[in-house]
């Protein structure tokens, strides 16, 4: 008896449709991922946004929450490329990775704004992320921190997250880039002044 | 189960141990304790300049000002606080200080620099090896019943040097600390 007879042909035509449709769902989950990923700030500066929030303990409603993620600044850093930039607003923007910022109103913050506890339950929310704050001042219920991860950090990988609070708002923001181009540029600028300097010597 | 409870109780101790002794502070490094901001709303400054920052400072510089830069990479730290006194806290950090100055001068600190005027008073100590190199700089200042600061800078720095390191970091408090021991 001959086997081979009872093996199905493959049904390609059904496999190709599931290969598309589950194209479709995954083009549709990062299409959505990617949207919204828009108005979602990264875990360290929600982080922050949380414990300041959980600090004050008001009702609050946000403004603003926009996040450019590496994506994004990419797309922005290869369209640049295409037109002719000055070197230094070339060497900004290469130097941007990731850019966010959110913005909250808080309501009836009169007299309630702890600064001091906001910043002790930030620095331990920071501190458990193995971030550390860099500056803290606190003037009259005002409020500015800024943290940075405790590891990992150069020029070529710059990551940093700012907490301000004024009166009735509070802002979190974050940026991640690579200051290269930017010593760089300043550089080759000290280049250029000192080369004029030996040129006018003579 | 009696074993493995024998050989915890024997490990955790030596555990715990070898991490107090892994991670000691430099030599110049202080620990002035943690400082709260005052529920008055005064003025609270809290910087902390890691190594990480400061090496980002001196390549920055390193072409234009090299011998700035030179200065920044003998650094390891710049820690500097600046609390504005009330009734709440005054007894509290006005104590400290006193504390910070005694455990100086029994860790073998040198008071090098002295100013008193006014109800203003400057203590700068410095940490040295061998007497030829700088392992660290304190100052510790008390601004009659208003301010204090306390500064910490870890690595190879002379007092002299501090306002400019101020300027070059951009910490007000600190240029503005350099420019009084200075004078």
């Amino acid at each position: 008896m001959n086997t081979n007879q009872t093996v199905q042909p493959p049904h390609t035509g059904l496999r190709t449709v599931e290969t598309v449709l589950l194209i479709l769902l995954v083009g549709f989950v990062l299409a959505v991922v990617g949207v919204t990923g828009y108005f979602r700030l990264s875990t360290e500066t929600a982080t922050l946004r949380e414990s300041a929030l959980g600090s004050l303990n008001v009702p609050w409603n946000h403004k603003v929450n926009l996040h450019v993620g590496f994506f994004t600044t990419g797309l922005v850093r290869i369209g640049s490329h295409f037109f002719k930039l000055p070197p230094e607003a070339q060497a900004g923007i290469d130097s941007i990775h990731g850019a966010e910022v959110g913005l909250y109103n808080l309501q009836g913050t009169a007299g309630v704004v702890d600064t001091g506890t906001i910043l002790a339950r930030a620095d331990k929310a920071m501190s458990a992320r193995r971030w550390d704050r860099v500056v803290g001042v606190s003037h009259e219920h005002e409020l500015v921190a800024v943290y940075v991860p405790r590891k990992g950090l150069s020029t070529a990988r710059m990551r940093c997250c700012v907490l301000v609070l004024q009166a009735d708002k509070l802002v979190v923001a974050g940026a991640s880039g690579n200051f290269d181009p930017l010593v760089e540029i300043a550089q080759q600028h000290l280049a250029l002044k000192d080369g004029a300097q030996r040129f006018a010597l003579r | 189960m009696k074993r493995f409870t024998l050989l915890g109780t024997a490990i955790l101790p030596l555990a715990l141990g070898i991490n107090a002794l892994g991670d000691p502070l430099p030599p110049g490094q202080v620990d002035f304790g943690s400082f709260s901001v005052s529920a008055s709303g005064g003025q609270f400054v809290e910087v902390n300049v890691t190594s990480s920052l400061i090496s980002l400072a001196s390549k920055f510089l390193e072409k234009d000002q090299p011998d700035v830069a030179q200065v920044l990479k003998g650094l390891q730290l710049v820690h500097v606080n600046v609390i504005a006194l009330d009734d709440q806290n005054r007894s509290d950090i006005v104590s400290r200080i006193q504390a910070v100055r005694k455990d100086l001068e029994t860790k073998g600190w040198e008071r090098i620099v002295t100013v008193q005027e006014k109800s203003q008073d400057v203590g700068v100590y410095l940490k040295t090896q061998n007497k030829d190199t700088v392992q660290g700089l304190v100052v510790v200042v008390q601004d009659g019943k208003n301010q204090a600061v306390f500064v910490n800078v870890v690595g190879d720095i002379k007092p002299e040097q501090l306002a400019m390191l101020g300027d070059k970091l951009h910490i007000d408090p600190l240029k503005h600390i350099g420019e009084q021991i200075g004078k």
